[in-house]
C-alpha cells in the first residue's frame, strides 16, 4: 500500500483534544468532523490540506482522550497517513481500528519540514521525501494490520470475516 | 506501570484509583498496584461473581524502575497544556481563577470530596470563583448526602452537580471563556479542553483546588 502527498508538520505531544475538539463532539459524521481537524492545533488545517497529504509530528501523537472520533475526523479531512516519532497507544490502536495507516519515524519526523513531498509504502516501511531525494526507515506496518487499514478499519474487517467464515 | 512501595501498600483504595487513573497521562497502557487486604476489602465488598488476584512474577523485567522520596514532595499542580508540566504549588506567582472543578474519575470519590469538605468547612469560595463540585458516581453522591458533605458545600456557597464528565472536557457546564483559568482535579489541562482554545486548566489535587476556591487564585490549603 503506498501513498503519495504533502506534509504538514506538527510538533511533540500533540493531543487529542486538539486534533478534534470536545466542543464538536455532538456529532459523529466525519465530514462534520473533519471541518474541524486540527482546529486547536492550527485553524486553518481543515481549509488548507489537500486529500493524500501527510502529517508529520514529533513524539507522542494524539495523547489524551481516547476518542476514536481523533483519528476519523483526520482520515476524513483527507490525510493519507500520519508519520510521527511516536504515538500515544490508544491513539495508534484507534488509528488502525478506523482504518487510519499511521507509521512510527523518528528519522521523518525529524527531518521533514511542512510543504515537502512525501512517498510512503506501507509495506517496507519507507518513506521517500521527493523534494530532497532523501529516504527515512519506519517499522514496517504487518500484514494483518494493512489488511484493517485496507478494509476501512476493524468493524467491516471483523464484518467481512463473520461473512466468510459462514 | 506498576505502583510499588510502603506508602503506596498504605493508600487507601481511593487514593490508588486516582493514581491508577493518571498513569495513562504519563502514557503507559494501564497503572496497577499489587492487590492485597485493602483491594481485597473492596473486592469483597462488591463482586457479584468469584474472582481472582494475580501478583507480578518475581523475575519479571521492569524496563526501568525509578524511585521517589514522597515524603520530599509538595502538593503538585499541572500547568496548561500538559500534565507533565507539575510544579510545586509554592514556586507559583500569584495565579488568579475563575473556576473550580472539584470531582471527575480522576479525584471524585469520597475521600476526595471529604477533604474538600473539611477545607471548605465555614469558608466561602471568593465571590469571582465558581467552584463546582461532581461526584464520580450516584453511590458516592448519596454517601456524600448522608455524611452532610453539601451542606459544608452549599455553605462554602459552590455549586453541586449530579456525576458527570461535563466540564472535564469541555462537553457542558462549566465552559471556560476565552481568557478564563480553572483549577480541575480532573485528568487533562490541554488546548481547548475545558473550552476556548485561549482558556487555562491548571490541574491539582482535592486540596490544592478547595484552597484555590476559597483564596480566588492558585493556593496550597497550609495558606488557609
Amino acid at each position: 500500500m503506498k501513498f503519495t502527498g504533502k506534509a504538514w508538520k506538527f510538533g511533540a505531544d500533540i493531543d487529542t483534544d486538539a486534533i478534534i475538539p470536545a466542543r464538536y463532539l455532538n456529532t459523529s459524521d466525519p465530514k462534520e468532523l473533519a471541518q474541524h481537524c486540527m482546529e486547536d492545533a492550527d485553524p486553518k488545517f481543515a481549509q488548507k490540506v489537500s486529500p493524500g497529504d501527510v502529517i508529520v509530528a514529533d513524539k507522542n501523537f494524539g495523547c489524551g482522550s481516547s476518542r476514536e472520533h481523533a483519528p476519523i475526523a483526520l482520515k476524513a479531512a483527507g490525510v493519507s497517513c500520519v508519520i510521527a516519532a511516536s504515538f500515544a497507544r490508544i491513539f495508534y490502536r484507534n488509528a488502525f481500528n478506523t482504518g487510519l495507516p499511521i507509521l512510527e519515524s523518528e528519522e521523518a519526523a525529524a527531518d521533514v519540514v511542512t510543504g515537502e513531498q512525501l512517498e510512503i509504502d506501507l509495506d517496507t516501511g519507507i518513506i521517500i521525501n521527493k523534494s530532497r531525494n532523501l529516504t527515512y526507515k519506519a517499522q514496517p506496518v504487518p500484514p494483518f494490520m494493512q489488511e484493517l487499514v485496507a478494509g476501512g478499519g476493524l468493524i467491516p474487517y471483523v464484518m467481512k470475516r463473520l461473512d466468510t467464515s459462514r | 506501570m506498576e505502583f510499588a512501595g510502603p506508602v503506596i501498600a498504605q493508600l487507601s483504595m481511593d487514593q490508588r484509583l486516582t493514581m491508577a487513573n493518571m498513569a495513562i497521562e504519563a502514557g503507559a497502557k494501564n497503572g496497577i498496584i499489587a492487590p492485597d487486604e485493602c483491594t481485597r476489602a473492596f473486592v469483597e465488598e462488591r463482586a457479584q461473581r468469584s474472582y481472582q488476584f494475580y501478583q507480578s512474577d518475581a523475575d519479571a523485567q521492569y524496563e526501568q524502575v525509578i524511585t521517589y522520596h514522597v515524603s520530599e514532595i509538595e502538593p503538585q499542580v499541572a500547568l496548561p497544556p500538559s500534565p507533565a508540566n507539575s510544579q510545586p504549588v509554592s514556586s507559583l506567582d500569584e495565579i488568579p481563577i475563575d473556576q473550580v472543578v472539584i470531582g471527575s474519575c480522576t479525584n471524585g470519590r469520597i475521600e476526595d470530596l471529604r477533604l474538600a469538605a473539611q477545607l471548605l468547612k465555614s469558608r466561602r469560595v471568593a465571590p469571582r470563583v465558581r467552584c463546582l463540585i461532581i461526584p464520580a458516581t450516584q453511590a458516592i453522591y448519596r454517601q456524600a448526602v448522608d455524611e452532610g458533605l453539601f451542606t459544608i458545600f452549599l455553605e462554602a456557597e459552590a455549586a453541586i452537580s449530579t456525576p458527570t464528565c461535563g466540564p472535564c472536557l469541555g462537553g457542558y457546564m462549566g465552559i471556560l471563556a476565552a481568557g478564563e483559568r480553572a483549577v480541575a482535579t480532573t485528568n487533562r489541562n490541554f488546548v481547548g479542553r475545558m473550552g476556548h482554545p485561549e482558556s487555562e486548566v491548571y490541574l491539582a489535587s482535592p486540596a490544592v483546588a478547595a484552597a484555590s476556591a476559597v483564596l480566588g487564585r492558585i493556593a496550597s490549603p497550609e495558606e488557609l
